[in-house]
């Protein structure tokens, strides 16, 4: 193999695995702010796509020209509105009602949710039905550097999904606000004596965490250049093995699993006979190894239960 | 006494053939609206009956779910052997004992499973695999089915160990599409994606299942057969779930729920209840996809996917999380009401989300609340 | 006692006779049942399937020449087996059903074929194709289409023979139907000399096969040949034209319809396939039925199955004029079938119940649309796709 062939399958696996990060910061996210798994951020990931899809269409239908970086500019924003209004609505009506009920129940809330977004986009979106073509937004060509062809998604991928998660570090890090949430994850009944409206960060993590898995959804959109209503279970479970394996609640434990989880695959397929067949296990077999022998994920420590 | 008892349960069934019967959605629909209302109605104002009825059926749950039986066994009969019918209610059956499987790991051991599908495939391989290509006959196979699938939930358990809530979520869903991905992939056993073609259909007293069923008065089509021996099955699996659950063993189950350090802390070895509980909660699996595979003659992987252990879980969510009645009732309305509605079919996973949804929201006890007993054991069952 | 009840039924038969014969005069119903996708993927082929049986219905009723009214009966299969076998109980339980236009997918075929078998309810299988459903030759079972190896045997001689390729790399979606392809085709090829480089499985509702095509590309393959439906066809050969592969693309008959040239986009360009059948106005009968289609005005388009479908229903109903409603009757007068001109040819069974037509088409996807190869202006030359 040569060392071309292999920069290429790096490519290959960077790109996969940047998707699989920008869903696995959602949920580790939800995990570490509010103690809920999110069963549904792979159906707010579809719908990303999906609004992505309306929203090109009403635009390019308004005027903008197809190809431009303007209407990439409006899709993307439009996008994160519509991700952030699903994760708002979420929250109110599921997450918050189950806030006091058992944890396994808030994960079958969510799971029931997912269904019933899935299906409604099947049901009522026009030809949701079918997978359907997804308009070139932007239209860029593909080119080589020293023998590596290097496709213009890729690069457009990595550079939002790494701006986008530099802004929600400076965000949680750097700001007043920021503070606020890292104080309710730590403890939640110490920040409401403080003085923080719990509730409100509650439904703004949530906000934050679905306009970031929208957007995924769009770049996936982008991409491929397909959508379908079916989209996003596995990778919603993707993201999900990806947060755990990164750490469930460490923002770059989730990049880095999610990178993990790509290069894995990538090289699954490349090196293991035949291995293109268990391409889509490869992810499930290393989260439940992750999860036997190092349940706190690449930076976790060691936990122990509070009595 | 026992009458009252009686008597309510022949007006249920009842209802229950005239909802099967009508043809006409809208018939239908008016006829389940009308028994909603009637409950309510019974709740709202003759309250006193109601409670009437349901301590007597509390009281006599024994003697309630053996006349349930009973009344029962006359359904192939009174639907004239309409063979689409039998079909559905042997499936409605087949889903009741998952959902008690599924129930005594998830609602009674609260151990969230998501890919209760794979056990059931599991069994449906391991009868298919046997009688198929090594000849093996098929009670045998059937009981191996179950053992090996009980195998598998020790196996799946072990990882359980480790982990609990939403990573116990995580694993049991990568364990079902692992199970899946191995049987598409190993074709020279499983044949792949063509699944197995001309299953044997099992033969009991020299009888062959799949030949018509000749009572005398009246023939009925081969599904008779599998409706009596599944609900035969099903008797089983209900009275057997429900001495476990009234064991010792099965309130050591509801402290590992409640609280597992606690547990731990008054000695309970989780280790052992966690592994028995998903190999009891799996064998029922194994048994249901031995008896499907027997039954159906055909089996593929996609027929035990994900959607399988969603809907399962949503009839035990339905019926009542650790309620034996629940889960034996939500199974067979959640199958028994989208096949009447097959117009409808598009819609039918959309009502399976809405039910877990509002279930969970509105009535998160769900159909038939579990109660916590009120007679105490005696002292002698305490023992470990 | 015996002789009372014989004379009692009699009597019976002799007033049903009067009072349907004078009484209300309208002719006796007979139902024909439909079983195919009516809801999931495959839902918009098979509603197609399902209008065009309800076409040739209505035909045959307006045409007065039948002594029976027709209904039809349609059921859903969603494409998998387990609904399916209900689907097929529940034609079977009802007893109106002479006859049944089946399926679009293989794998509920497959299910299905014992149990129609089992219950002598005679099925004219339409659009499934796997080899093994006519394999038992069961008396109750025919079918109307060409078996999948026909087409994979053709597609590996024209790539092998006609256009000289030498090396292969052969994909398949794991399904029972892409995989068979796949196998089939490469049967073919090796017969004629051609070499497999690789053969590799995908997963359906896969996205992203640019690990596998990187390697594949660095094998340098002439073609490679997809097993499997459109959506993974159209990203595969998307993902081949970003990575600039040269390889020349081909696959299936489950990729020739519009969602593969929509998802593909421009990518799509130079894809071949080879298909079952004809293009519609290429058959003999095809015009007609265009025409009729569009003037009963089906909310929905015939698609790419229905022709056969219609012939399906069309051999039914000739088969009921001659052997009137009785299914076992049906069974042999189907298979029996002599001088039936539908609109692929004339259709005539052979001892499995398989079709003895073979219409096997070579289309290449041109400007977002398929083309008969024999009409387009894209033509392999030195193996590579060449505009002429």
């Amino acid at each position: 193999m040569t060392g071309e062939l292999i920069i290429q399958q790096l490519l290959n696996a960077l790109s996969l695995g940047v998707m699989y990060s920008l869903m696995a910061v959602g949920f580790t996210l939800f995990f570490g702010v509010i103690e809920v798994i999110n069963f549904a951020h792979g159906e707010v990931f579809m719908l990303g796509a999906f609004g992505a899809l309306a929203a090109s269409g009403i635009l390019i239908s308004a005027g903008l020209p197809l190809g431009s970086i303007g209407l990439f500019i409006v899709v993307l924003l439009s996008v994160m509105i519509i991700g952030g209004l699903i994760g708002a609505i979420m929250e109110r009506t599921i997450i918050k009602p189950m806030r006091s009920s058992p944890e396994i129940m808030t994960l079958l809330i969510t799971l029931g949710a997912s269904i019933v977004m899935r299906e409604a986009v099947m049901l009522f979106f026009p030809n949701g039905r079918n997978p359907q073509p997804f308009p070139q937004i932007i239209v860029m060509k593909s080119f080589f550097i020293g023998g590596v062809l290097i496709k213009p998604d890729i690069v457009l991928t990595v550079v939002l999904a790494a701006l986008l998660i530099t802004g929600l570090y400076v965000l949680i890090q750097k700001t007043a606000f920021g503070r606020y949430i890292r104080a309710t994850a730590q403890d939640r009944e110490a920040a409401k004596m403080m003085g923080i409206r719990v509730d409100r960060i509650f439904l703004i993590t949530f906000i934050l965490g679905s306009a970031l898995g929208a957007v995924a959804g769009l770049m996936n959109g982008m991409s491929y250049g397909i959508v379908k209503f079916t989209m996003g279970f596995i990778v919603g479970i993707k993201g999900f093995a990806a947060a755990v394996v990164g750490g469930l609640g460490n923002v770059y434990g989730a990049v880095a699993g999610g990178l993990l989880l790509g290069f894995l695959e990538t090289m699954a397929v490349v090196f293991i006979p035949d291995g293109s067949r268990f391409q889509e296990s490869i992810s499930f077999i290393i989260v439940i190894l992750f999860l036997v022998f190092r349940p706190g994920g690449i930076f976790g420590e060691r936990t122990y239960e509070k009595v | 006494m026992s009458l009252k008892i009686l008597l309510a349960e022949l007006i249920c069934y009842v209802g229950f053939l005239a909802i099967v019967m009508i043809e006409e959605p809208l018939i239908v629909a008016l006829v389940v609206v009308v028994i909603a209302l009637l409950a309510i109605g019974m709740l709202r104002f003759k309250n006193d009956f109601w409670l009437q009825l349901k301590s007597e059926f509390s009281q006599n749950m024994g003697k309630a779910s053996s006349m349930a039986m009973i009344i029962a066994l006359s359904f192939p009969i009174l639907v004239a052997g309409d063979s689409y019918w039998l079909q559905i209610a042997n499936l409605a059956m087949l889903y009741a004992m998952m959902a008690l499987g599924l129930n005594l790991m998830t609602g009674r051991a609260g151990l969230v499973c998501l890919g209760y599908a794979a056990f059931v495939a599991i069994g449906a391989y391991v009868v298919g695999i046997l009688t198929l290509k090594l000849g093996v006959s098929f009670w045998p196979a059937l009981l191996l089915a179950g053992i090996t699938a009980s195998l598998f939930g020790v196996v799946l358990g072990l990882p359980a160990l480790r982990v609990k809530g939403h990573y116990l979520a995580l694993v049991t869903i990568a364990f079902g599409l692992i199970v899946q991905e191995l049987l598409l992939n190993f074709e020279s056993v499983t044949g792949g994606t063509n699944g197995l073609i001309n299953i044997p259909s099992p033969v009991l007293f020299g009888f062959d299942l799949s030949t018509p069923l000749n009572l005398g008065f009246i023939s009925l089509p081969f599904q008779a057969n599998f409706y009596y021996i599944i609900i035969v099955l099903l008797a089983l699996s209900v009275f057997f779930v429900n001495r476990l659950s009234h064991s010792f063993f099965g309130l050591c189950l509801n402290a590992m729920r409640e609280d597992q350090l606690a547990a731990q802390c008054y000695g309970l070895n989780l280790t052992k209840y966690k592994l028995l509980a998903f190999a009891i909660g799996a064998f029922f699996g194994g048994v249901v996809g031995g008896v499907y595979a027997g039954m159906i003659n055909f089996i593929a992987p996609e027929t035990f996917g994900f959607q399988q252990s969603v809907l399962v879980l949503s009839m035990v969510i339905f019926g009542g999380l650790d309620s034996i009645p629940g889960a034996v009732l939500g199974a067979i309305i959640l199958t028994i009401i989208p096949e009447k509605f097959r117009a409808f079919d598009d819609f039918r996973l959309m009502f399976y989300g809405i039910i877990i949804v509002s279930c969970l929201l509105y009535m998160p006890q769900g159909l038939l609340p579990f109660k916590h007993r009120i007679i105490t054991a005696k002292p002698k069952e305490q023992e470990e | 006692m015996k002789k009372s009840l014989v004379y009692l039924m009699l009597v019976m038969f002799v007033l049903t006779g009067v009072l349907t014969g004078c009484g209300t005069n309208s002719p006796k119903v007979v139902k024909i049942g439909f079983v195919g996708p009516l809801t999931g993927g495959n839902a918009a082929i098979g509603v197609g399937m399902k209008n065009a049986v309800d076409l040739a219905v209505k035909q045959a009723n307006a045409s007065g020449k039948l002594a029976y009214k027709i209904e039809l009966v349609a059921v859903d299969d969603a494409g998998d087996p387990t609904t399916a076998v209900n689907a097929a109980n529940k034609l079977i339980a009802d007893k109106g059903v002479v006859a049944v236009v089946a399926h679009f997918n293989s794998g509920a075929a497959l299910a299905t074929v014992p149990i129609f078998h089992k219950n002598g309810l005679p099925a004219v299988i339409a659009a499934a194709i796997h080899n093994d459903i006519t394999k038992d030759g069961f008396k109750e079972i025919t079918r109307v289409i060409t078996a999948a190896d026909v087409q994979n045997e053709i597609a590996g001689n024209v790539a092998a023979k006609d256009w000289g390729l030498k090396k292969y790399a052969v994909i398949h979606d794991k399904t029972d139907y892409g995989k068979t392809n796949a196998e089939q085709f490469i049967a073919s090829v090796k017969n004629n000399g051609g070499e497999i480089i690789s053969f590799d499985g995908v997963s359906v509702g896969q996205q992203d096969f640019s690990a596998l095509l990187t390697t594949i590309k660095s094998k340098n393959p002439d073609m490679v040949f997809f097993g499997g439906v459109a959506t993974e066809a159209a990203l595969i050969k998307r993902q081949m034209g970003e990575l600039q592969m040269n390889a020349i693309f081909m696959s299936d008959s489950g990729i020739l319809s519009d969602t593969f040239n929509k998802i593909a986009g421009p990518a799509a360009d130079g894809t071949l396939a080879h298909g079952i059948g004809k293009p519609l106005e290429d058959l003999p009968g095809g015009k007609d039925f265009m025409k009729a289609y569009t003037d009963a005005k089906y909310a929905e388009p015939h698609e790419a199955y229905a022709p056969f479908a219609y012939d399906a229903a069309n051999i039914i109903i000739k088969a009921l004029e001659k052997a009137g409603p009785d299914r076992a009757k049906m069974a042999e007068a189907i298979r029996g079938i002599t001088g039936f001109q539908g609109i692929l040819g004339e259709t005539a069974f052979d001892d499995k119940g398989q079709t003895r037509l073979k219409i096997i088409t070579t289309y290449i996807s041109e400007g977002g649309k398929w083309v008969p190869y024999y009409r387009s202006s894209l033509k392999v030359v030195d193996q590579k796709i060449q505009k002429q």
